[in-house]
């Protein structure tokens, strides 16, 4: 013991942080001498394949003190929180093999089993030593806040978004959704997919009856700000597909896709995910609810002023948003890992 | 409280090569030392027998010299018990040729024999008959005689004869 203590105090230590997105991989490194940060780089690596450079990257520095540990955060979709420890109460009997669970003093954070192997098989290379829930970020990113009256915190990724409810530094509902999802995706593609635009090669005409433009425009019941409504063109565009020719059509098509994605359809999505956490979180039994007032939110990436305009104008909430540095918070929390 | 779904693995301060190379050193330092220990080990038993084996041999020396006195000493008592035994068989004879000296017609009552002389105390019927057959064999023996007489009652007379030897005749 005594030994260990004078081999901890003679290295560096050397806390890696890696959070991935299926477009980019952010690493950070802080290296210790005895409490003290005595150096931190931050590298992006496009892309979240463990390529040669950042495994010749993180190596760079894991071979300078054998103290070195490799800090995740937890992506898989199947993730969650729940408001006590005994989480088979929450989660469907089946489903309790299935998951990897982990109780703090009076909630738990959950993953899936067969996801947390296939990450620690992806970077066996490297060797994780800690995966952390995105909702202990929440947490300690918030904790000077979380033991105020029933708020909403949310912590913002490229890709996703954690969503909890603390009341008095106890959890009461948290809520992980993928914002690239695929089904989401659909949903606020104005349905085109079920649309299914018919280009018949010969004809190069739309069969108008294929298109369910109820369906497809029913997400925008929820859009009441009129203003919002300016940006979404598209629905006069979508017009002229009718009389262009394919490859006008088609162009047309998909460059109002991805303005209509890059726009304002993700702070959209996020929305669309707070307010449904929220449906959930007021409608399901399961939870104790309060009502929510203000709601402080974590963003790791570049976030519209829409959303939060979104959050007060539908919602009725205070918002409050600060930017987090994600590698550091993980850092944080694998510093005080008991090693 | 831990926030991690994993433990973090084991740090190795010391590669698994270096790790042989210290337990090499390790259990050949460990075996010099054992060794080490034997030999000091055997070294201070093989002292403590030396002290008790010089030990042993003081007190058998000690022993030894005691029994050579008491060897010196039982020489001395026996050569002086043979000489006691010759100087009686010497004396015995003396006495028994004394005594085959005297005639019948002496009476001795007293014979005092010392180393150098004989005093003999008796009675003789008469002077001549001493001097006939007790003092002629007497000269002959004793560089000096002196005899002296003196009347007894019953009419014989008592005489006291002093015999004396030299000392060269002693160291003959």
């Amino acid at each position: 013991m005594i030994l260990s203590k004078i081999m901890h105090g003679l290295y560096l230590k050397i806390y890696i942080s890696i959070v991935a997105s299926s477009t980019k991989t952010h690493v950070s490194i802080h290296t210790l001498k005895g409490n003290k940060i005595k150096d931190t780089r931050v590298k992006v690596f496009e892309g979240e394949e463990l390529s040669q450079n950042m495994l010749s990257f993180i190596h760079s520095f894991t071979s300078e003190s054998p103290f070195s540990y490799i800090s995740f955060l937890d992506y898989s979709l199947h993730q969650g929180a729940v408001p006590t420890c005994k989480v088979e109460e929450f989660l469907k009997s089946s489903h309790k093999d299935i998951y990897t669970t982990l109780c703090y003093d009076s909630w738990s954070s959950y993953t899936s089993k067969i996801d947390l192997g296939m990450l620690e098989k992806k970077y066996s290379s490297l060797g994780l030593d800690f995966i952390f829930s995105p909702f202990c970020i929440i947490e300690n990113f918030f904790k000077d806040k979380i033991t105020m009256q029933a708020t909403l915190y949310v912590l913002i990724q490229d890709e996703n978004i954690s969503i909890a409810v603390f009341e008095n530094s106890k959890l009461k509902y948290a809520e992980f959704a993928d914002i690239k999802n695929d089904k989401l995706e659909s949903e606020l593609m104005l349905g085109d997919e079920k649309a299914e635009l018919n280009f018949d090669d010969d004809q190069m005409s739309v069969n108008l009856e294929d298109i369910d433009v109820d369906d497809a425009f029913s997400d925008l019941d929820d859009l009441t700000n009129i203003q919002d409504l300016d940006s979404m063109d598209e629905f006069e565009d979508f017009t002229e597909i009718k009389v262009g020719d394919k490859e006008t059509k088609q162009d047309l098509v998909n460059t109002k896709d991805e303005e209509h994605s890059a726009g304002f359809n993700e702070e959209y999505k996020r929305f669309n995910a707070i307010k449904n956490a929220l449906k959930t979180y007021y409608t399901d039994e399961k939870y104790e609810n309060n009502f929510i007032e203000s709601v402080y939110i974590a963003t790791a990436c570049d976030v519209d002023n829409s959303l939060k305009n979104y959050l007060e104008e539908e919602l009725f909430l205070k918002v409050y948003v600060r930017q987090v540095d994600i590698s550091t918070e993980v850092f944080d929390l694998a510093k005080r890992e008991k090693i | 409280m831990t926030r991690s779904y994993i433990s973090p693995k084991s740090k190795q301060v010391i590669s698994d090569e270096m790790q042989l190379v210290l337990l090499f050193f390790t259990i050949s330092i460990t075996m010099l030392f054992l060794t080490y220990g034997f030999l000091k080990l055997k070294i201070y038993t093989f002292e403590e027998s030396v002290v008790r084996i010089e030990t042993k041999k003081v007190e058998l020396k000690n022993s030894t010299l005691k029994m050579q006195h008491q060897i010196r000493i039982i020489e001395q008592e026996s050569d002086r018990a043979e000489k006691v035994v010759t100087e009686n068989s010497v004396l015995k004879e003396s006495v028994k040729n004394l005594f085959d000296l005297v005639p019948d017609r002496i009476t001795l009552s007293e014979v005092e024999l010392n180393k150098n002389s004989l005093v003999m105390k008796g009675t003789t019927p008469s002077k001549e008959v001493y001097e006939f057959l007790l003092q002629a064999p007497l000269r002959s023996i004793f560089n000096n005689t002196y005899t002296s007489f003196y009347q007894a009652q019953n009419g014989w007379l008592s005489f006291v004869s002093t015999n004396t030897l030299d000392d060269e005749e002693l160291l003959k």
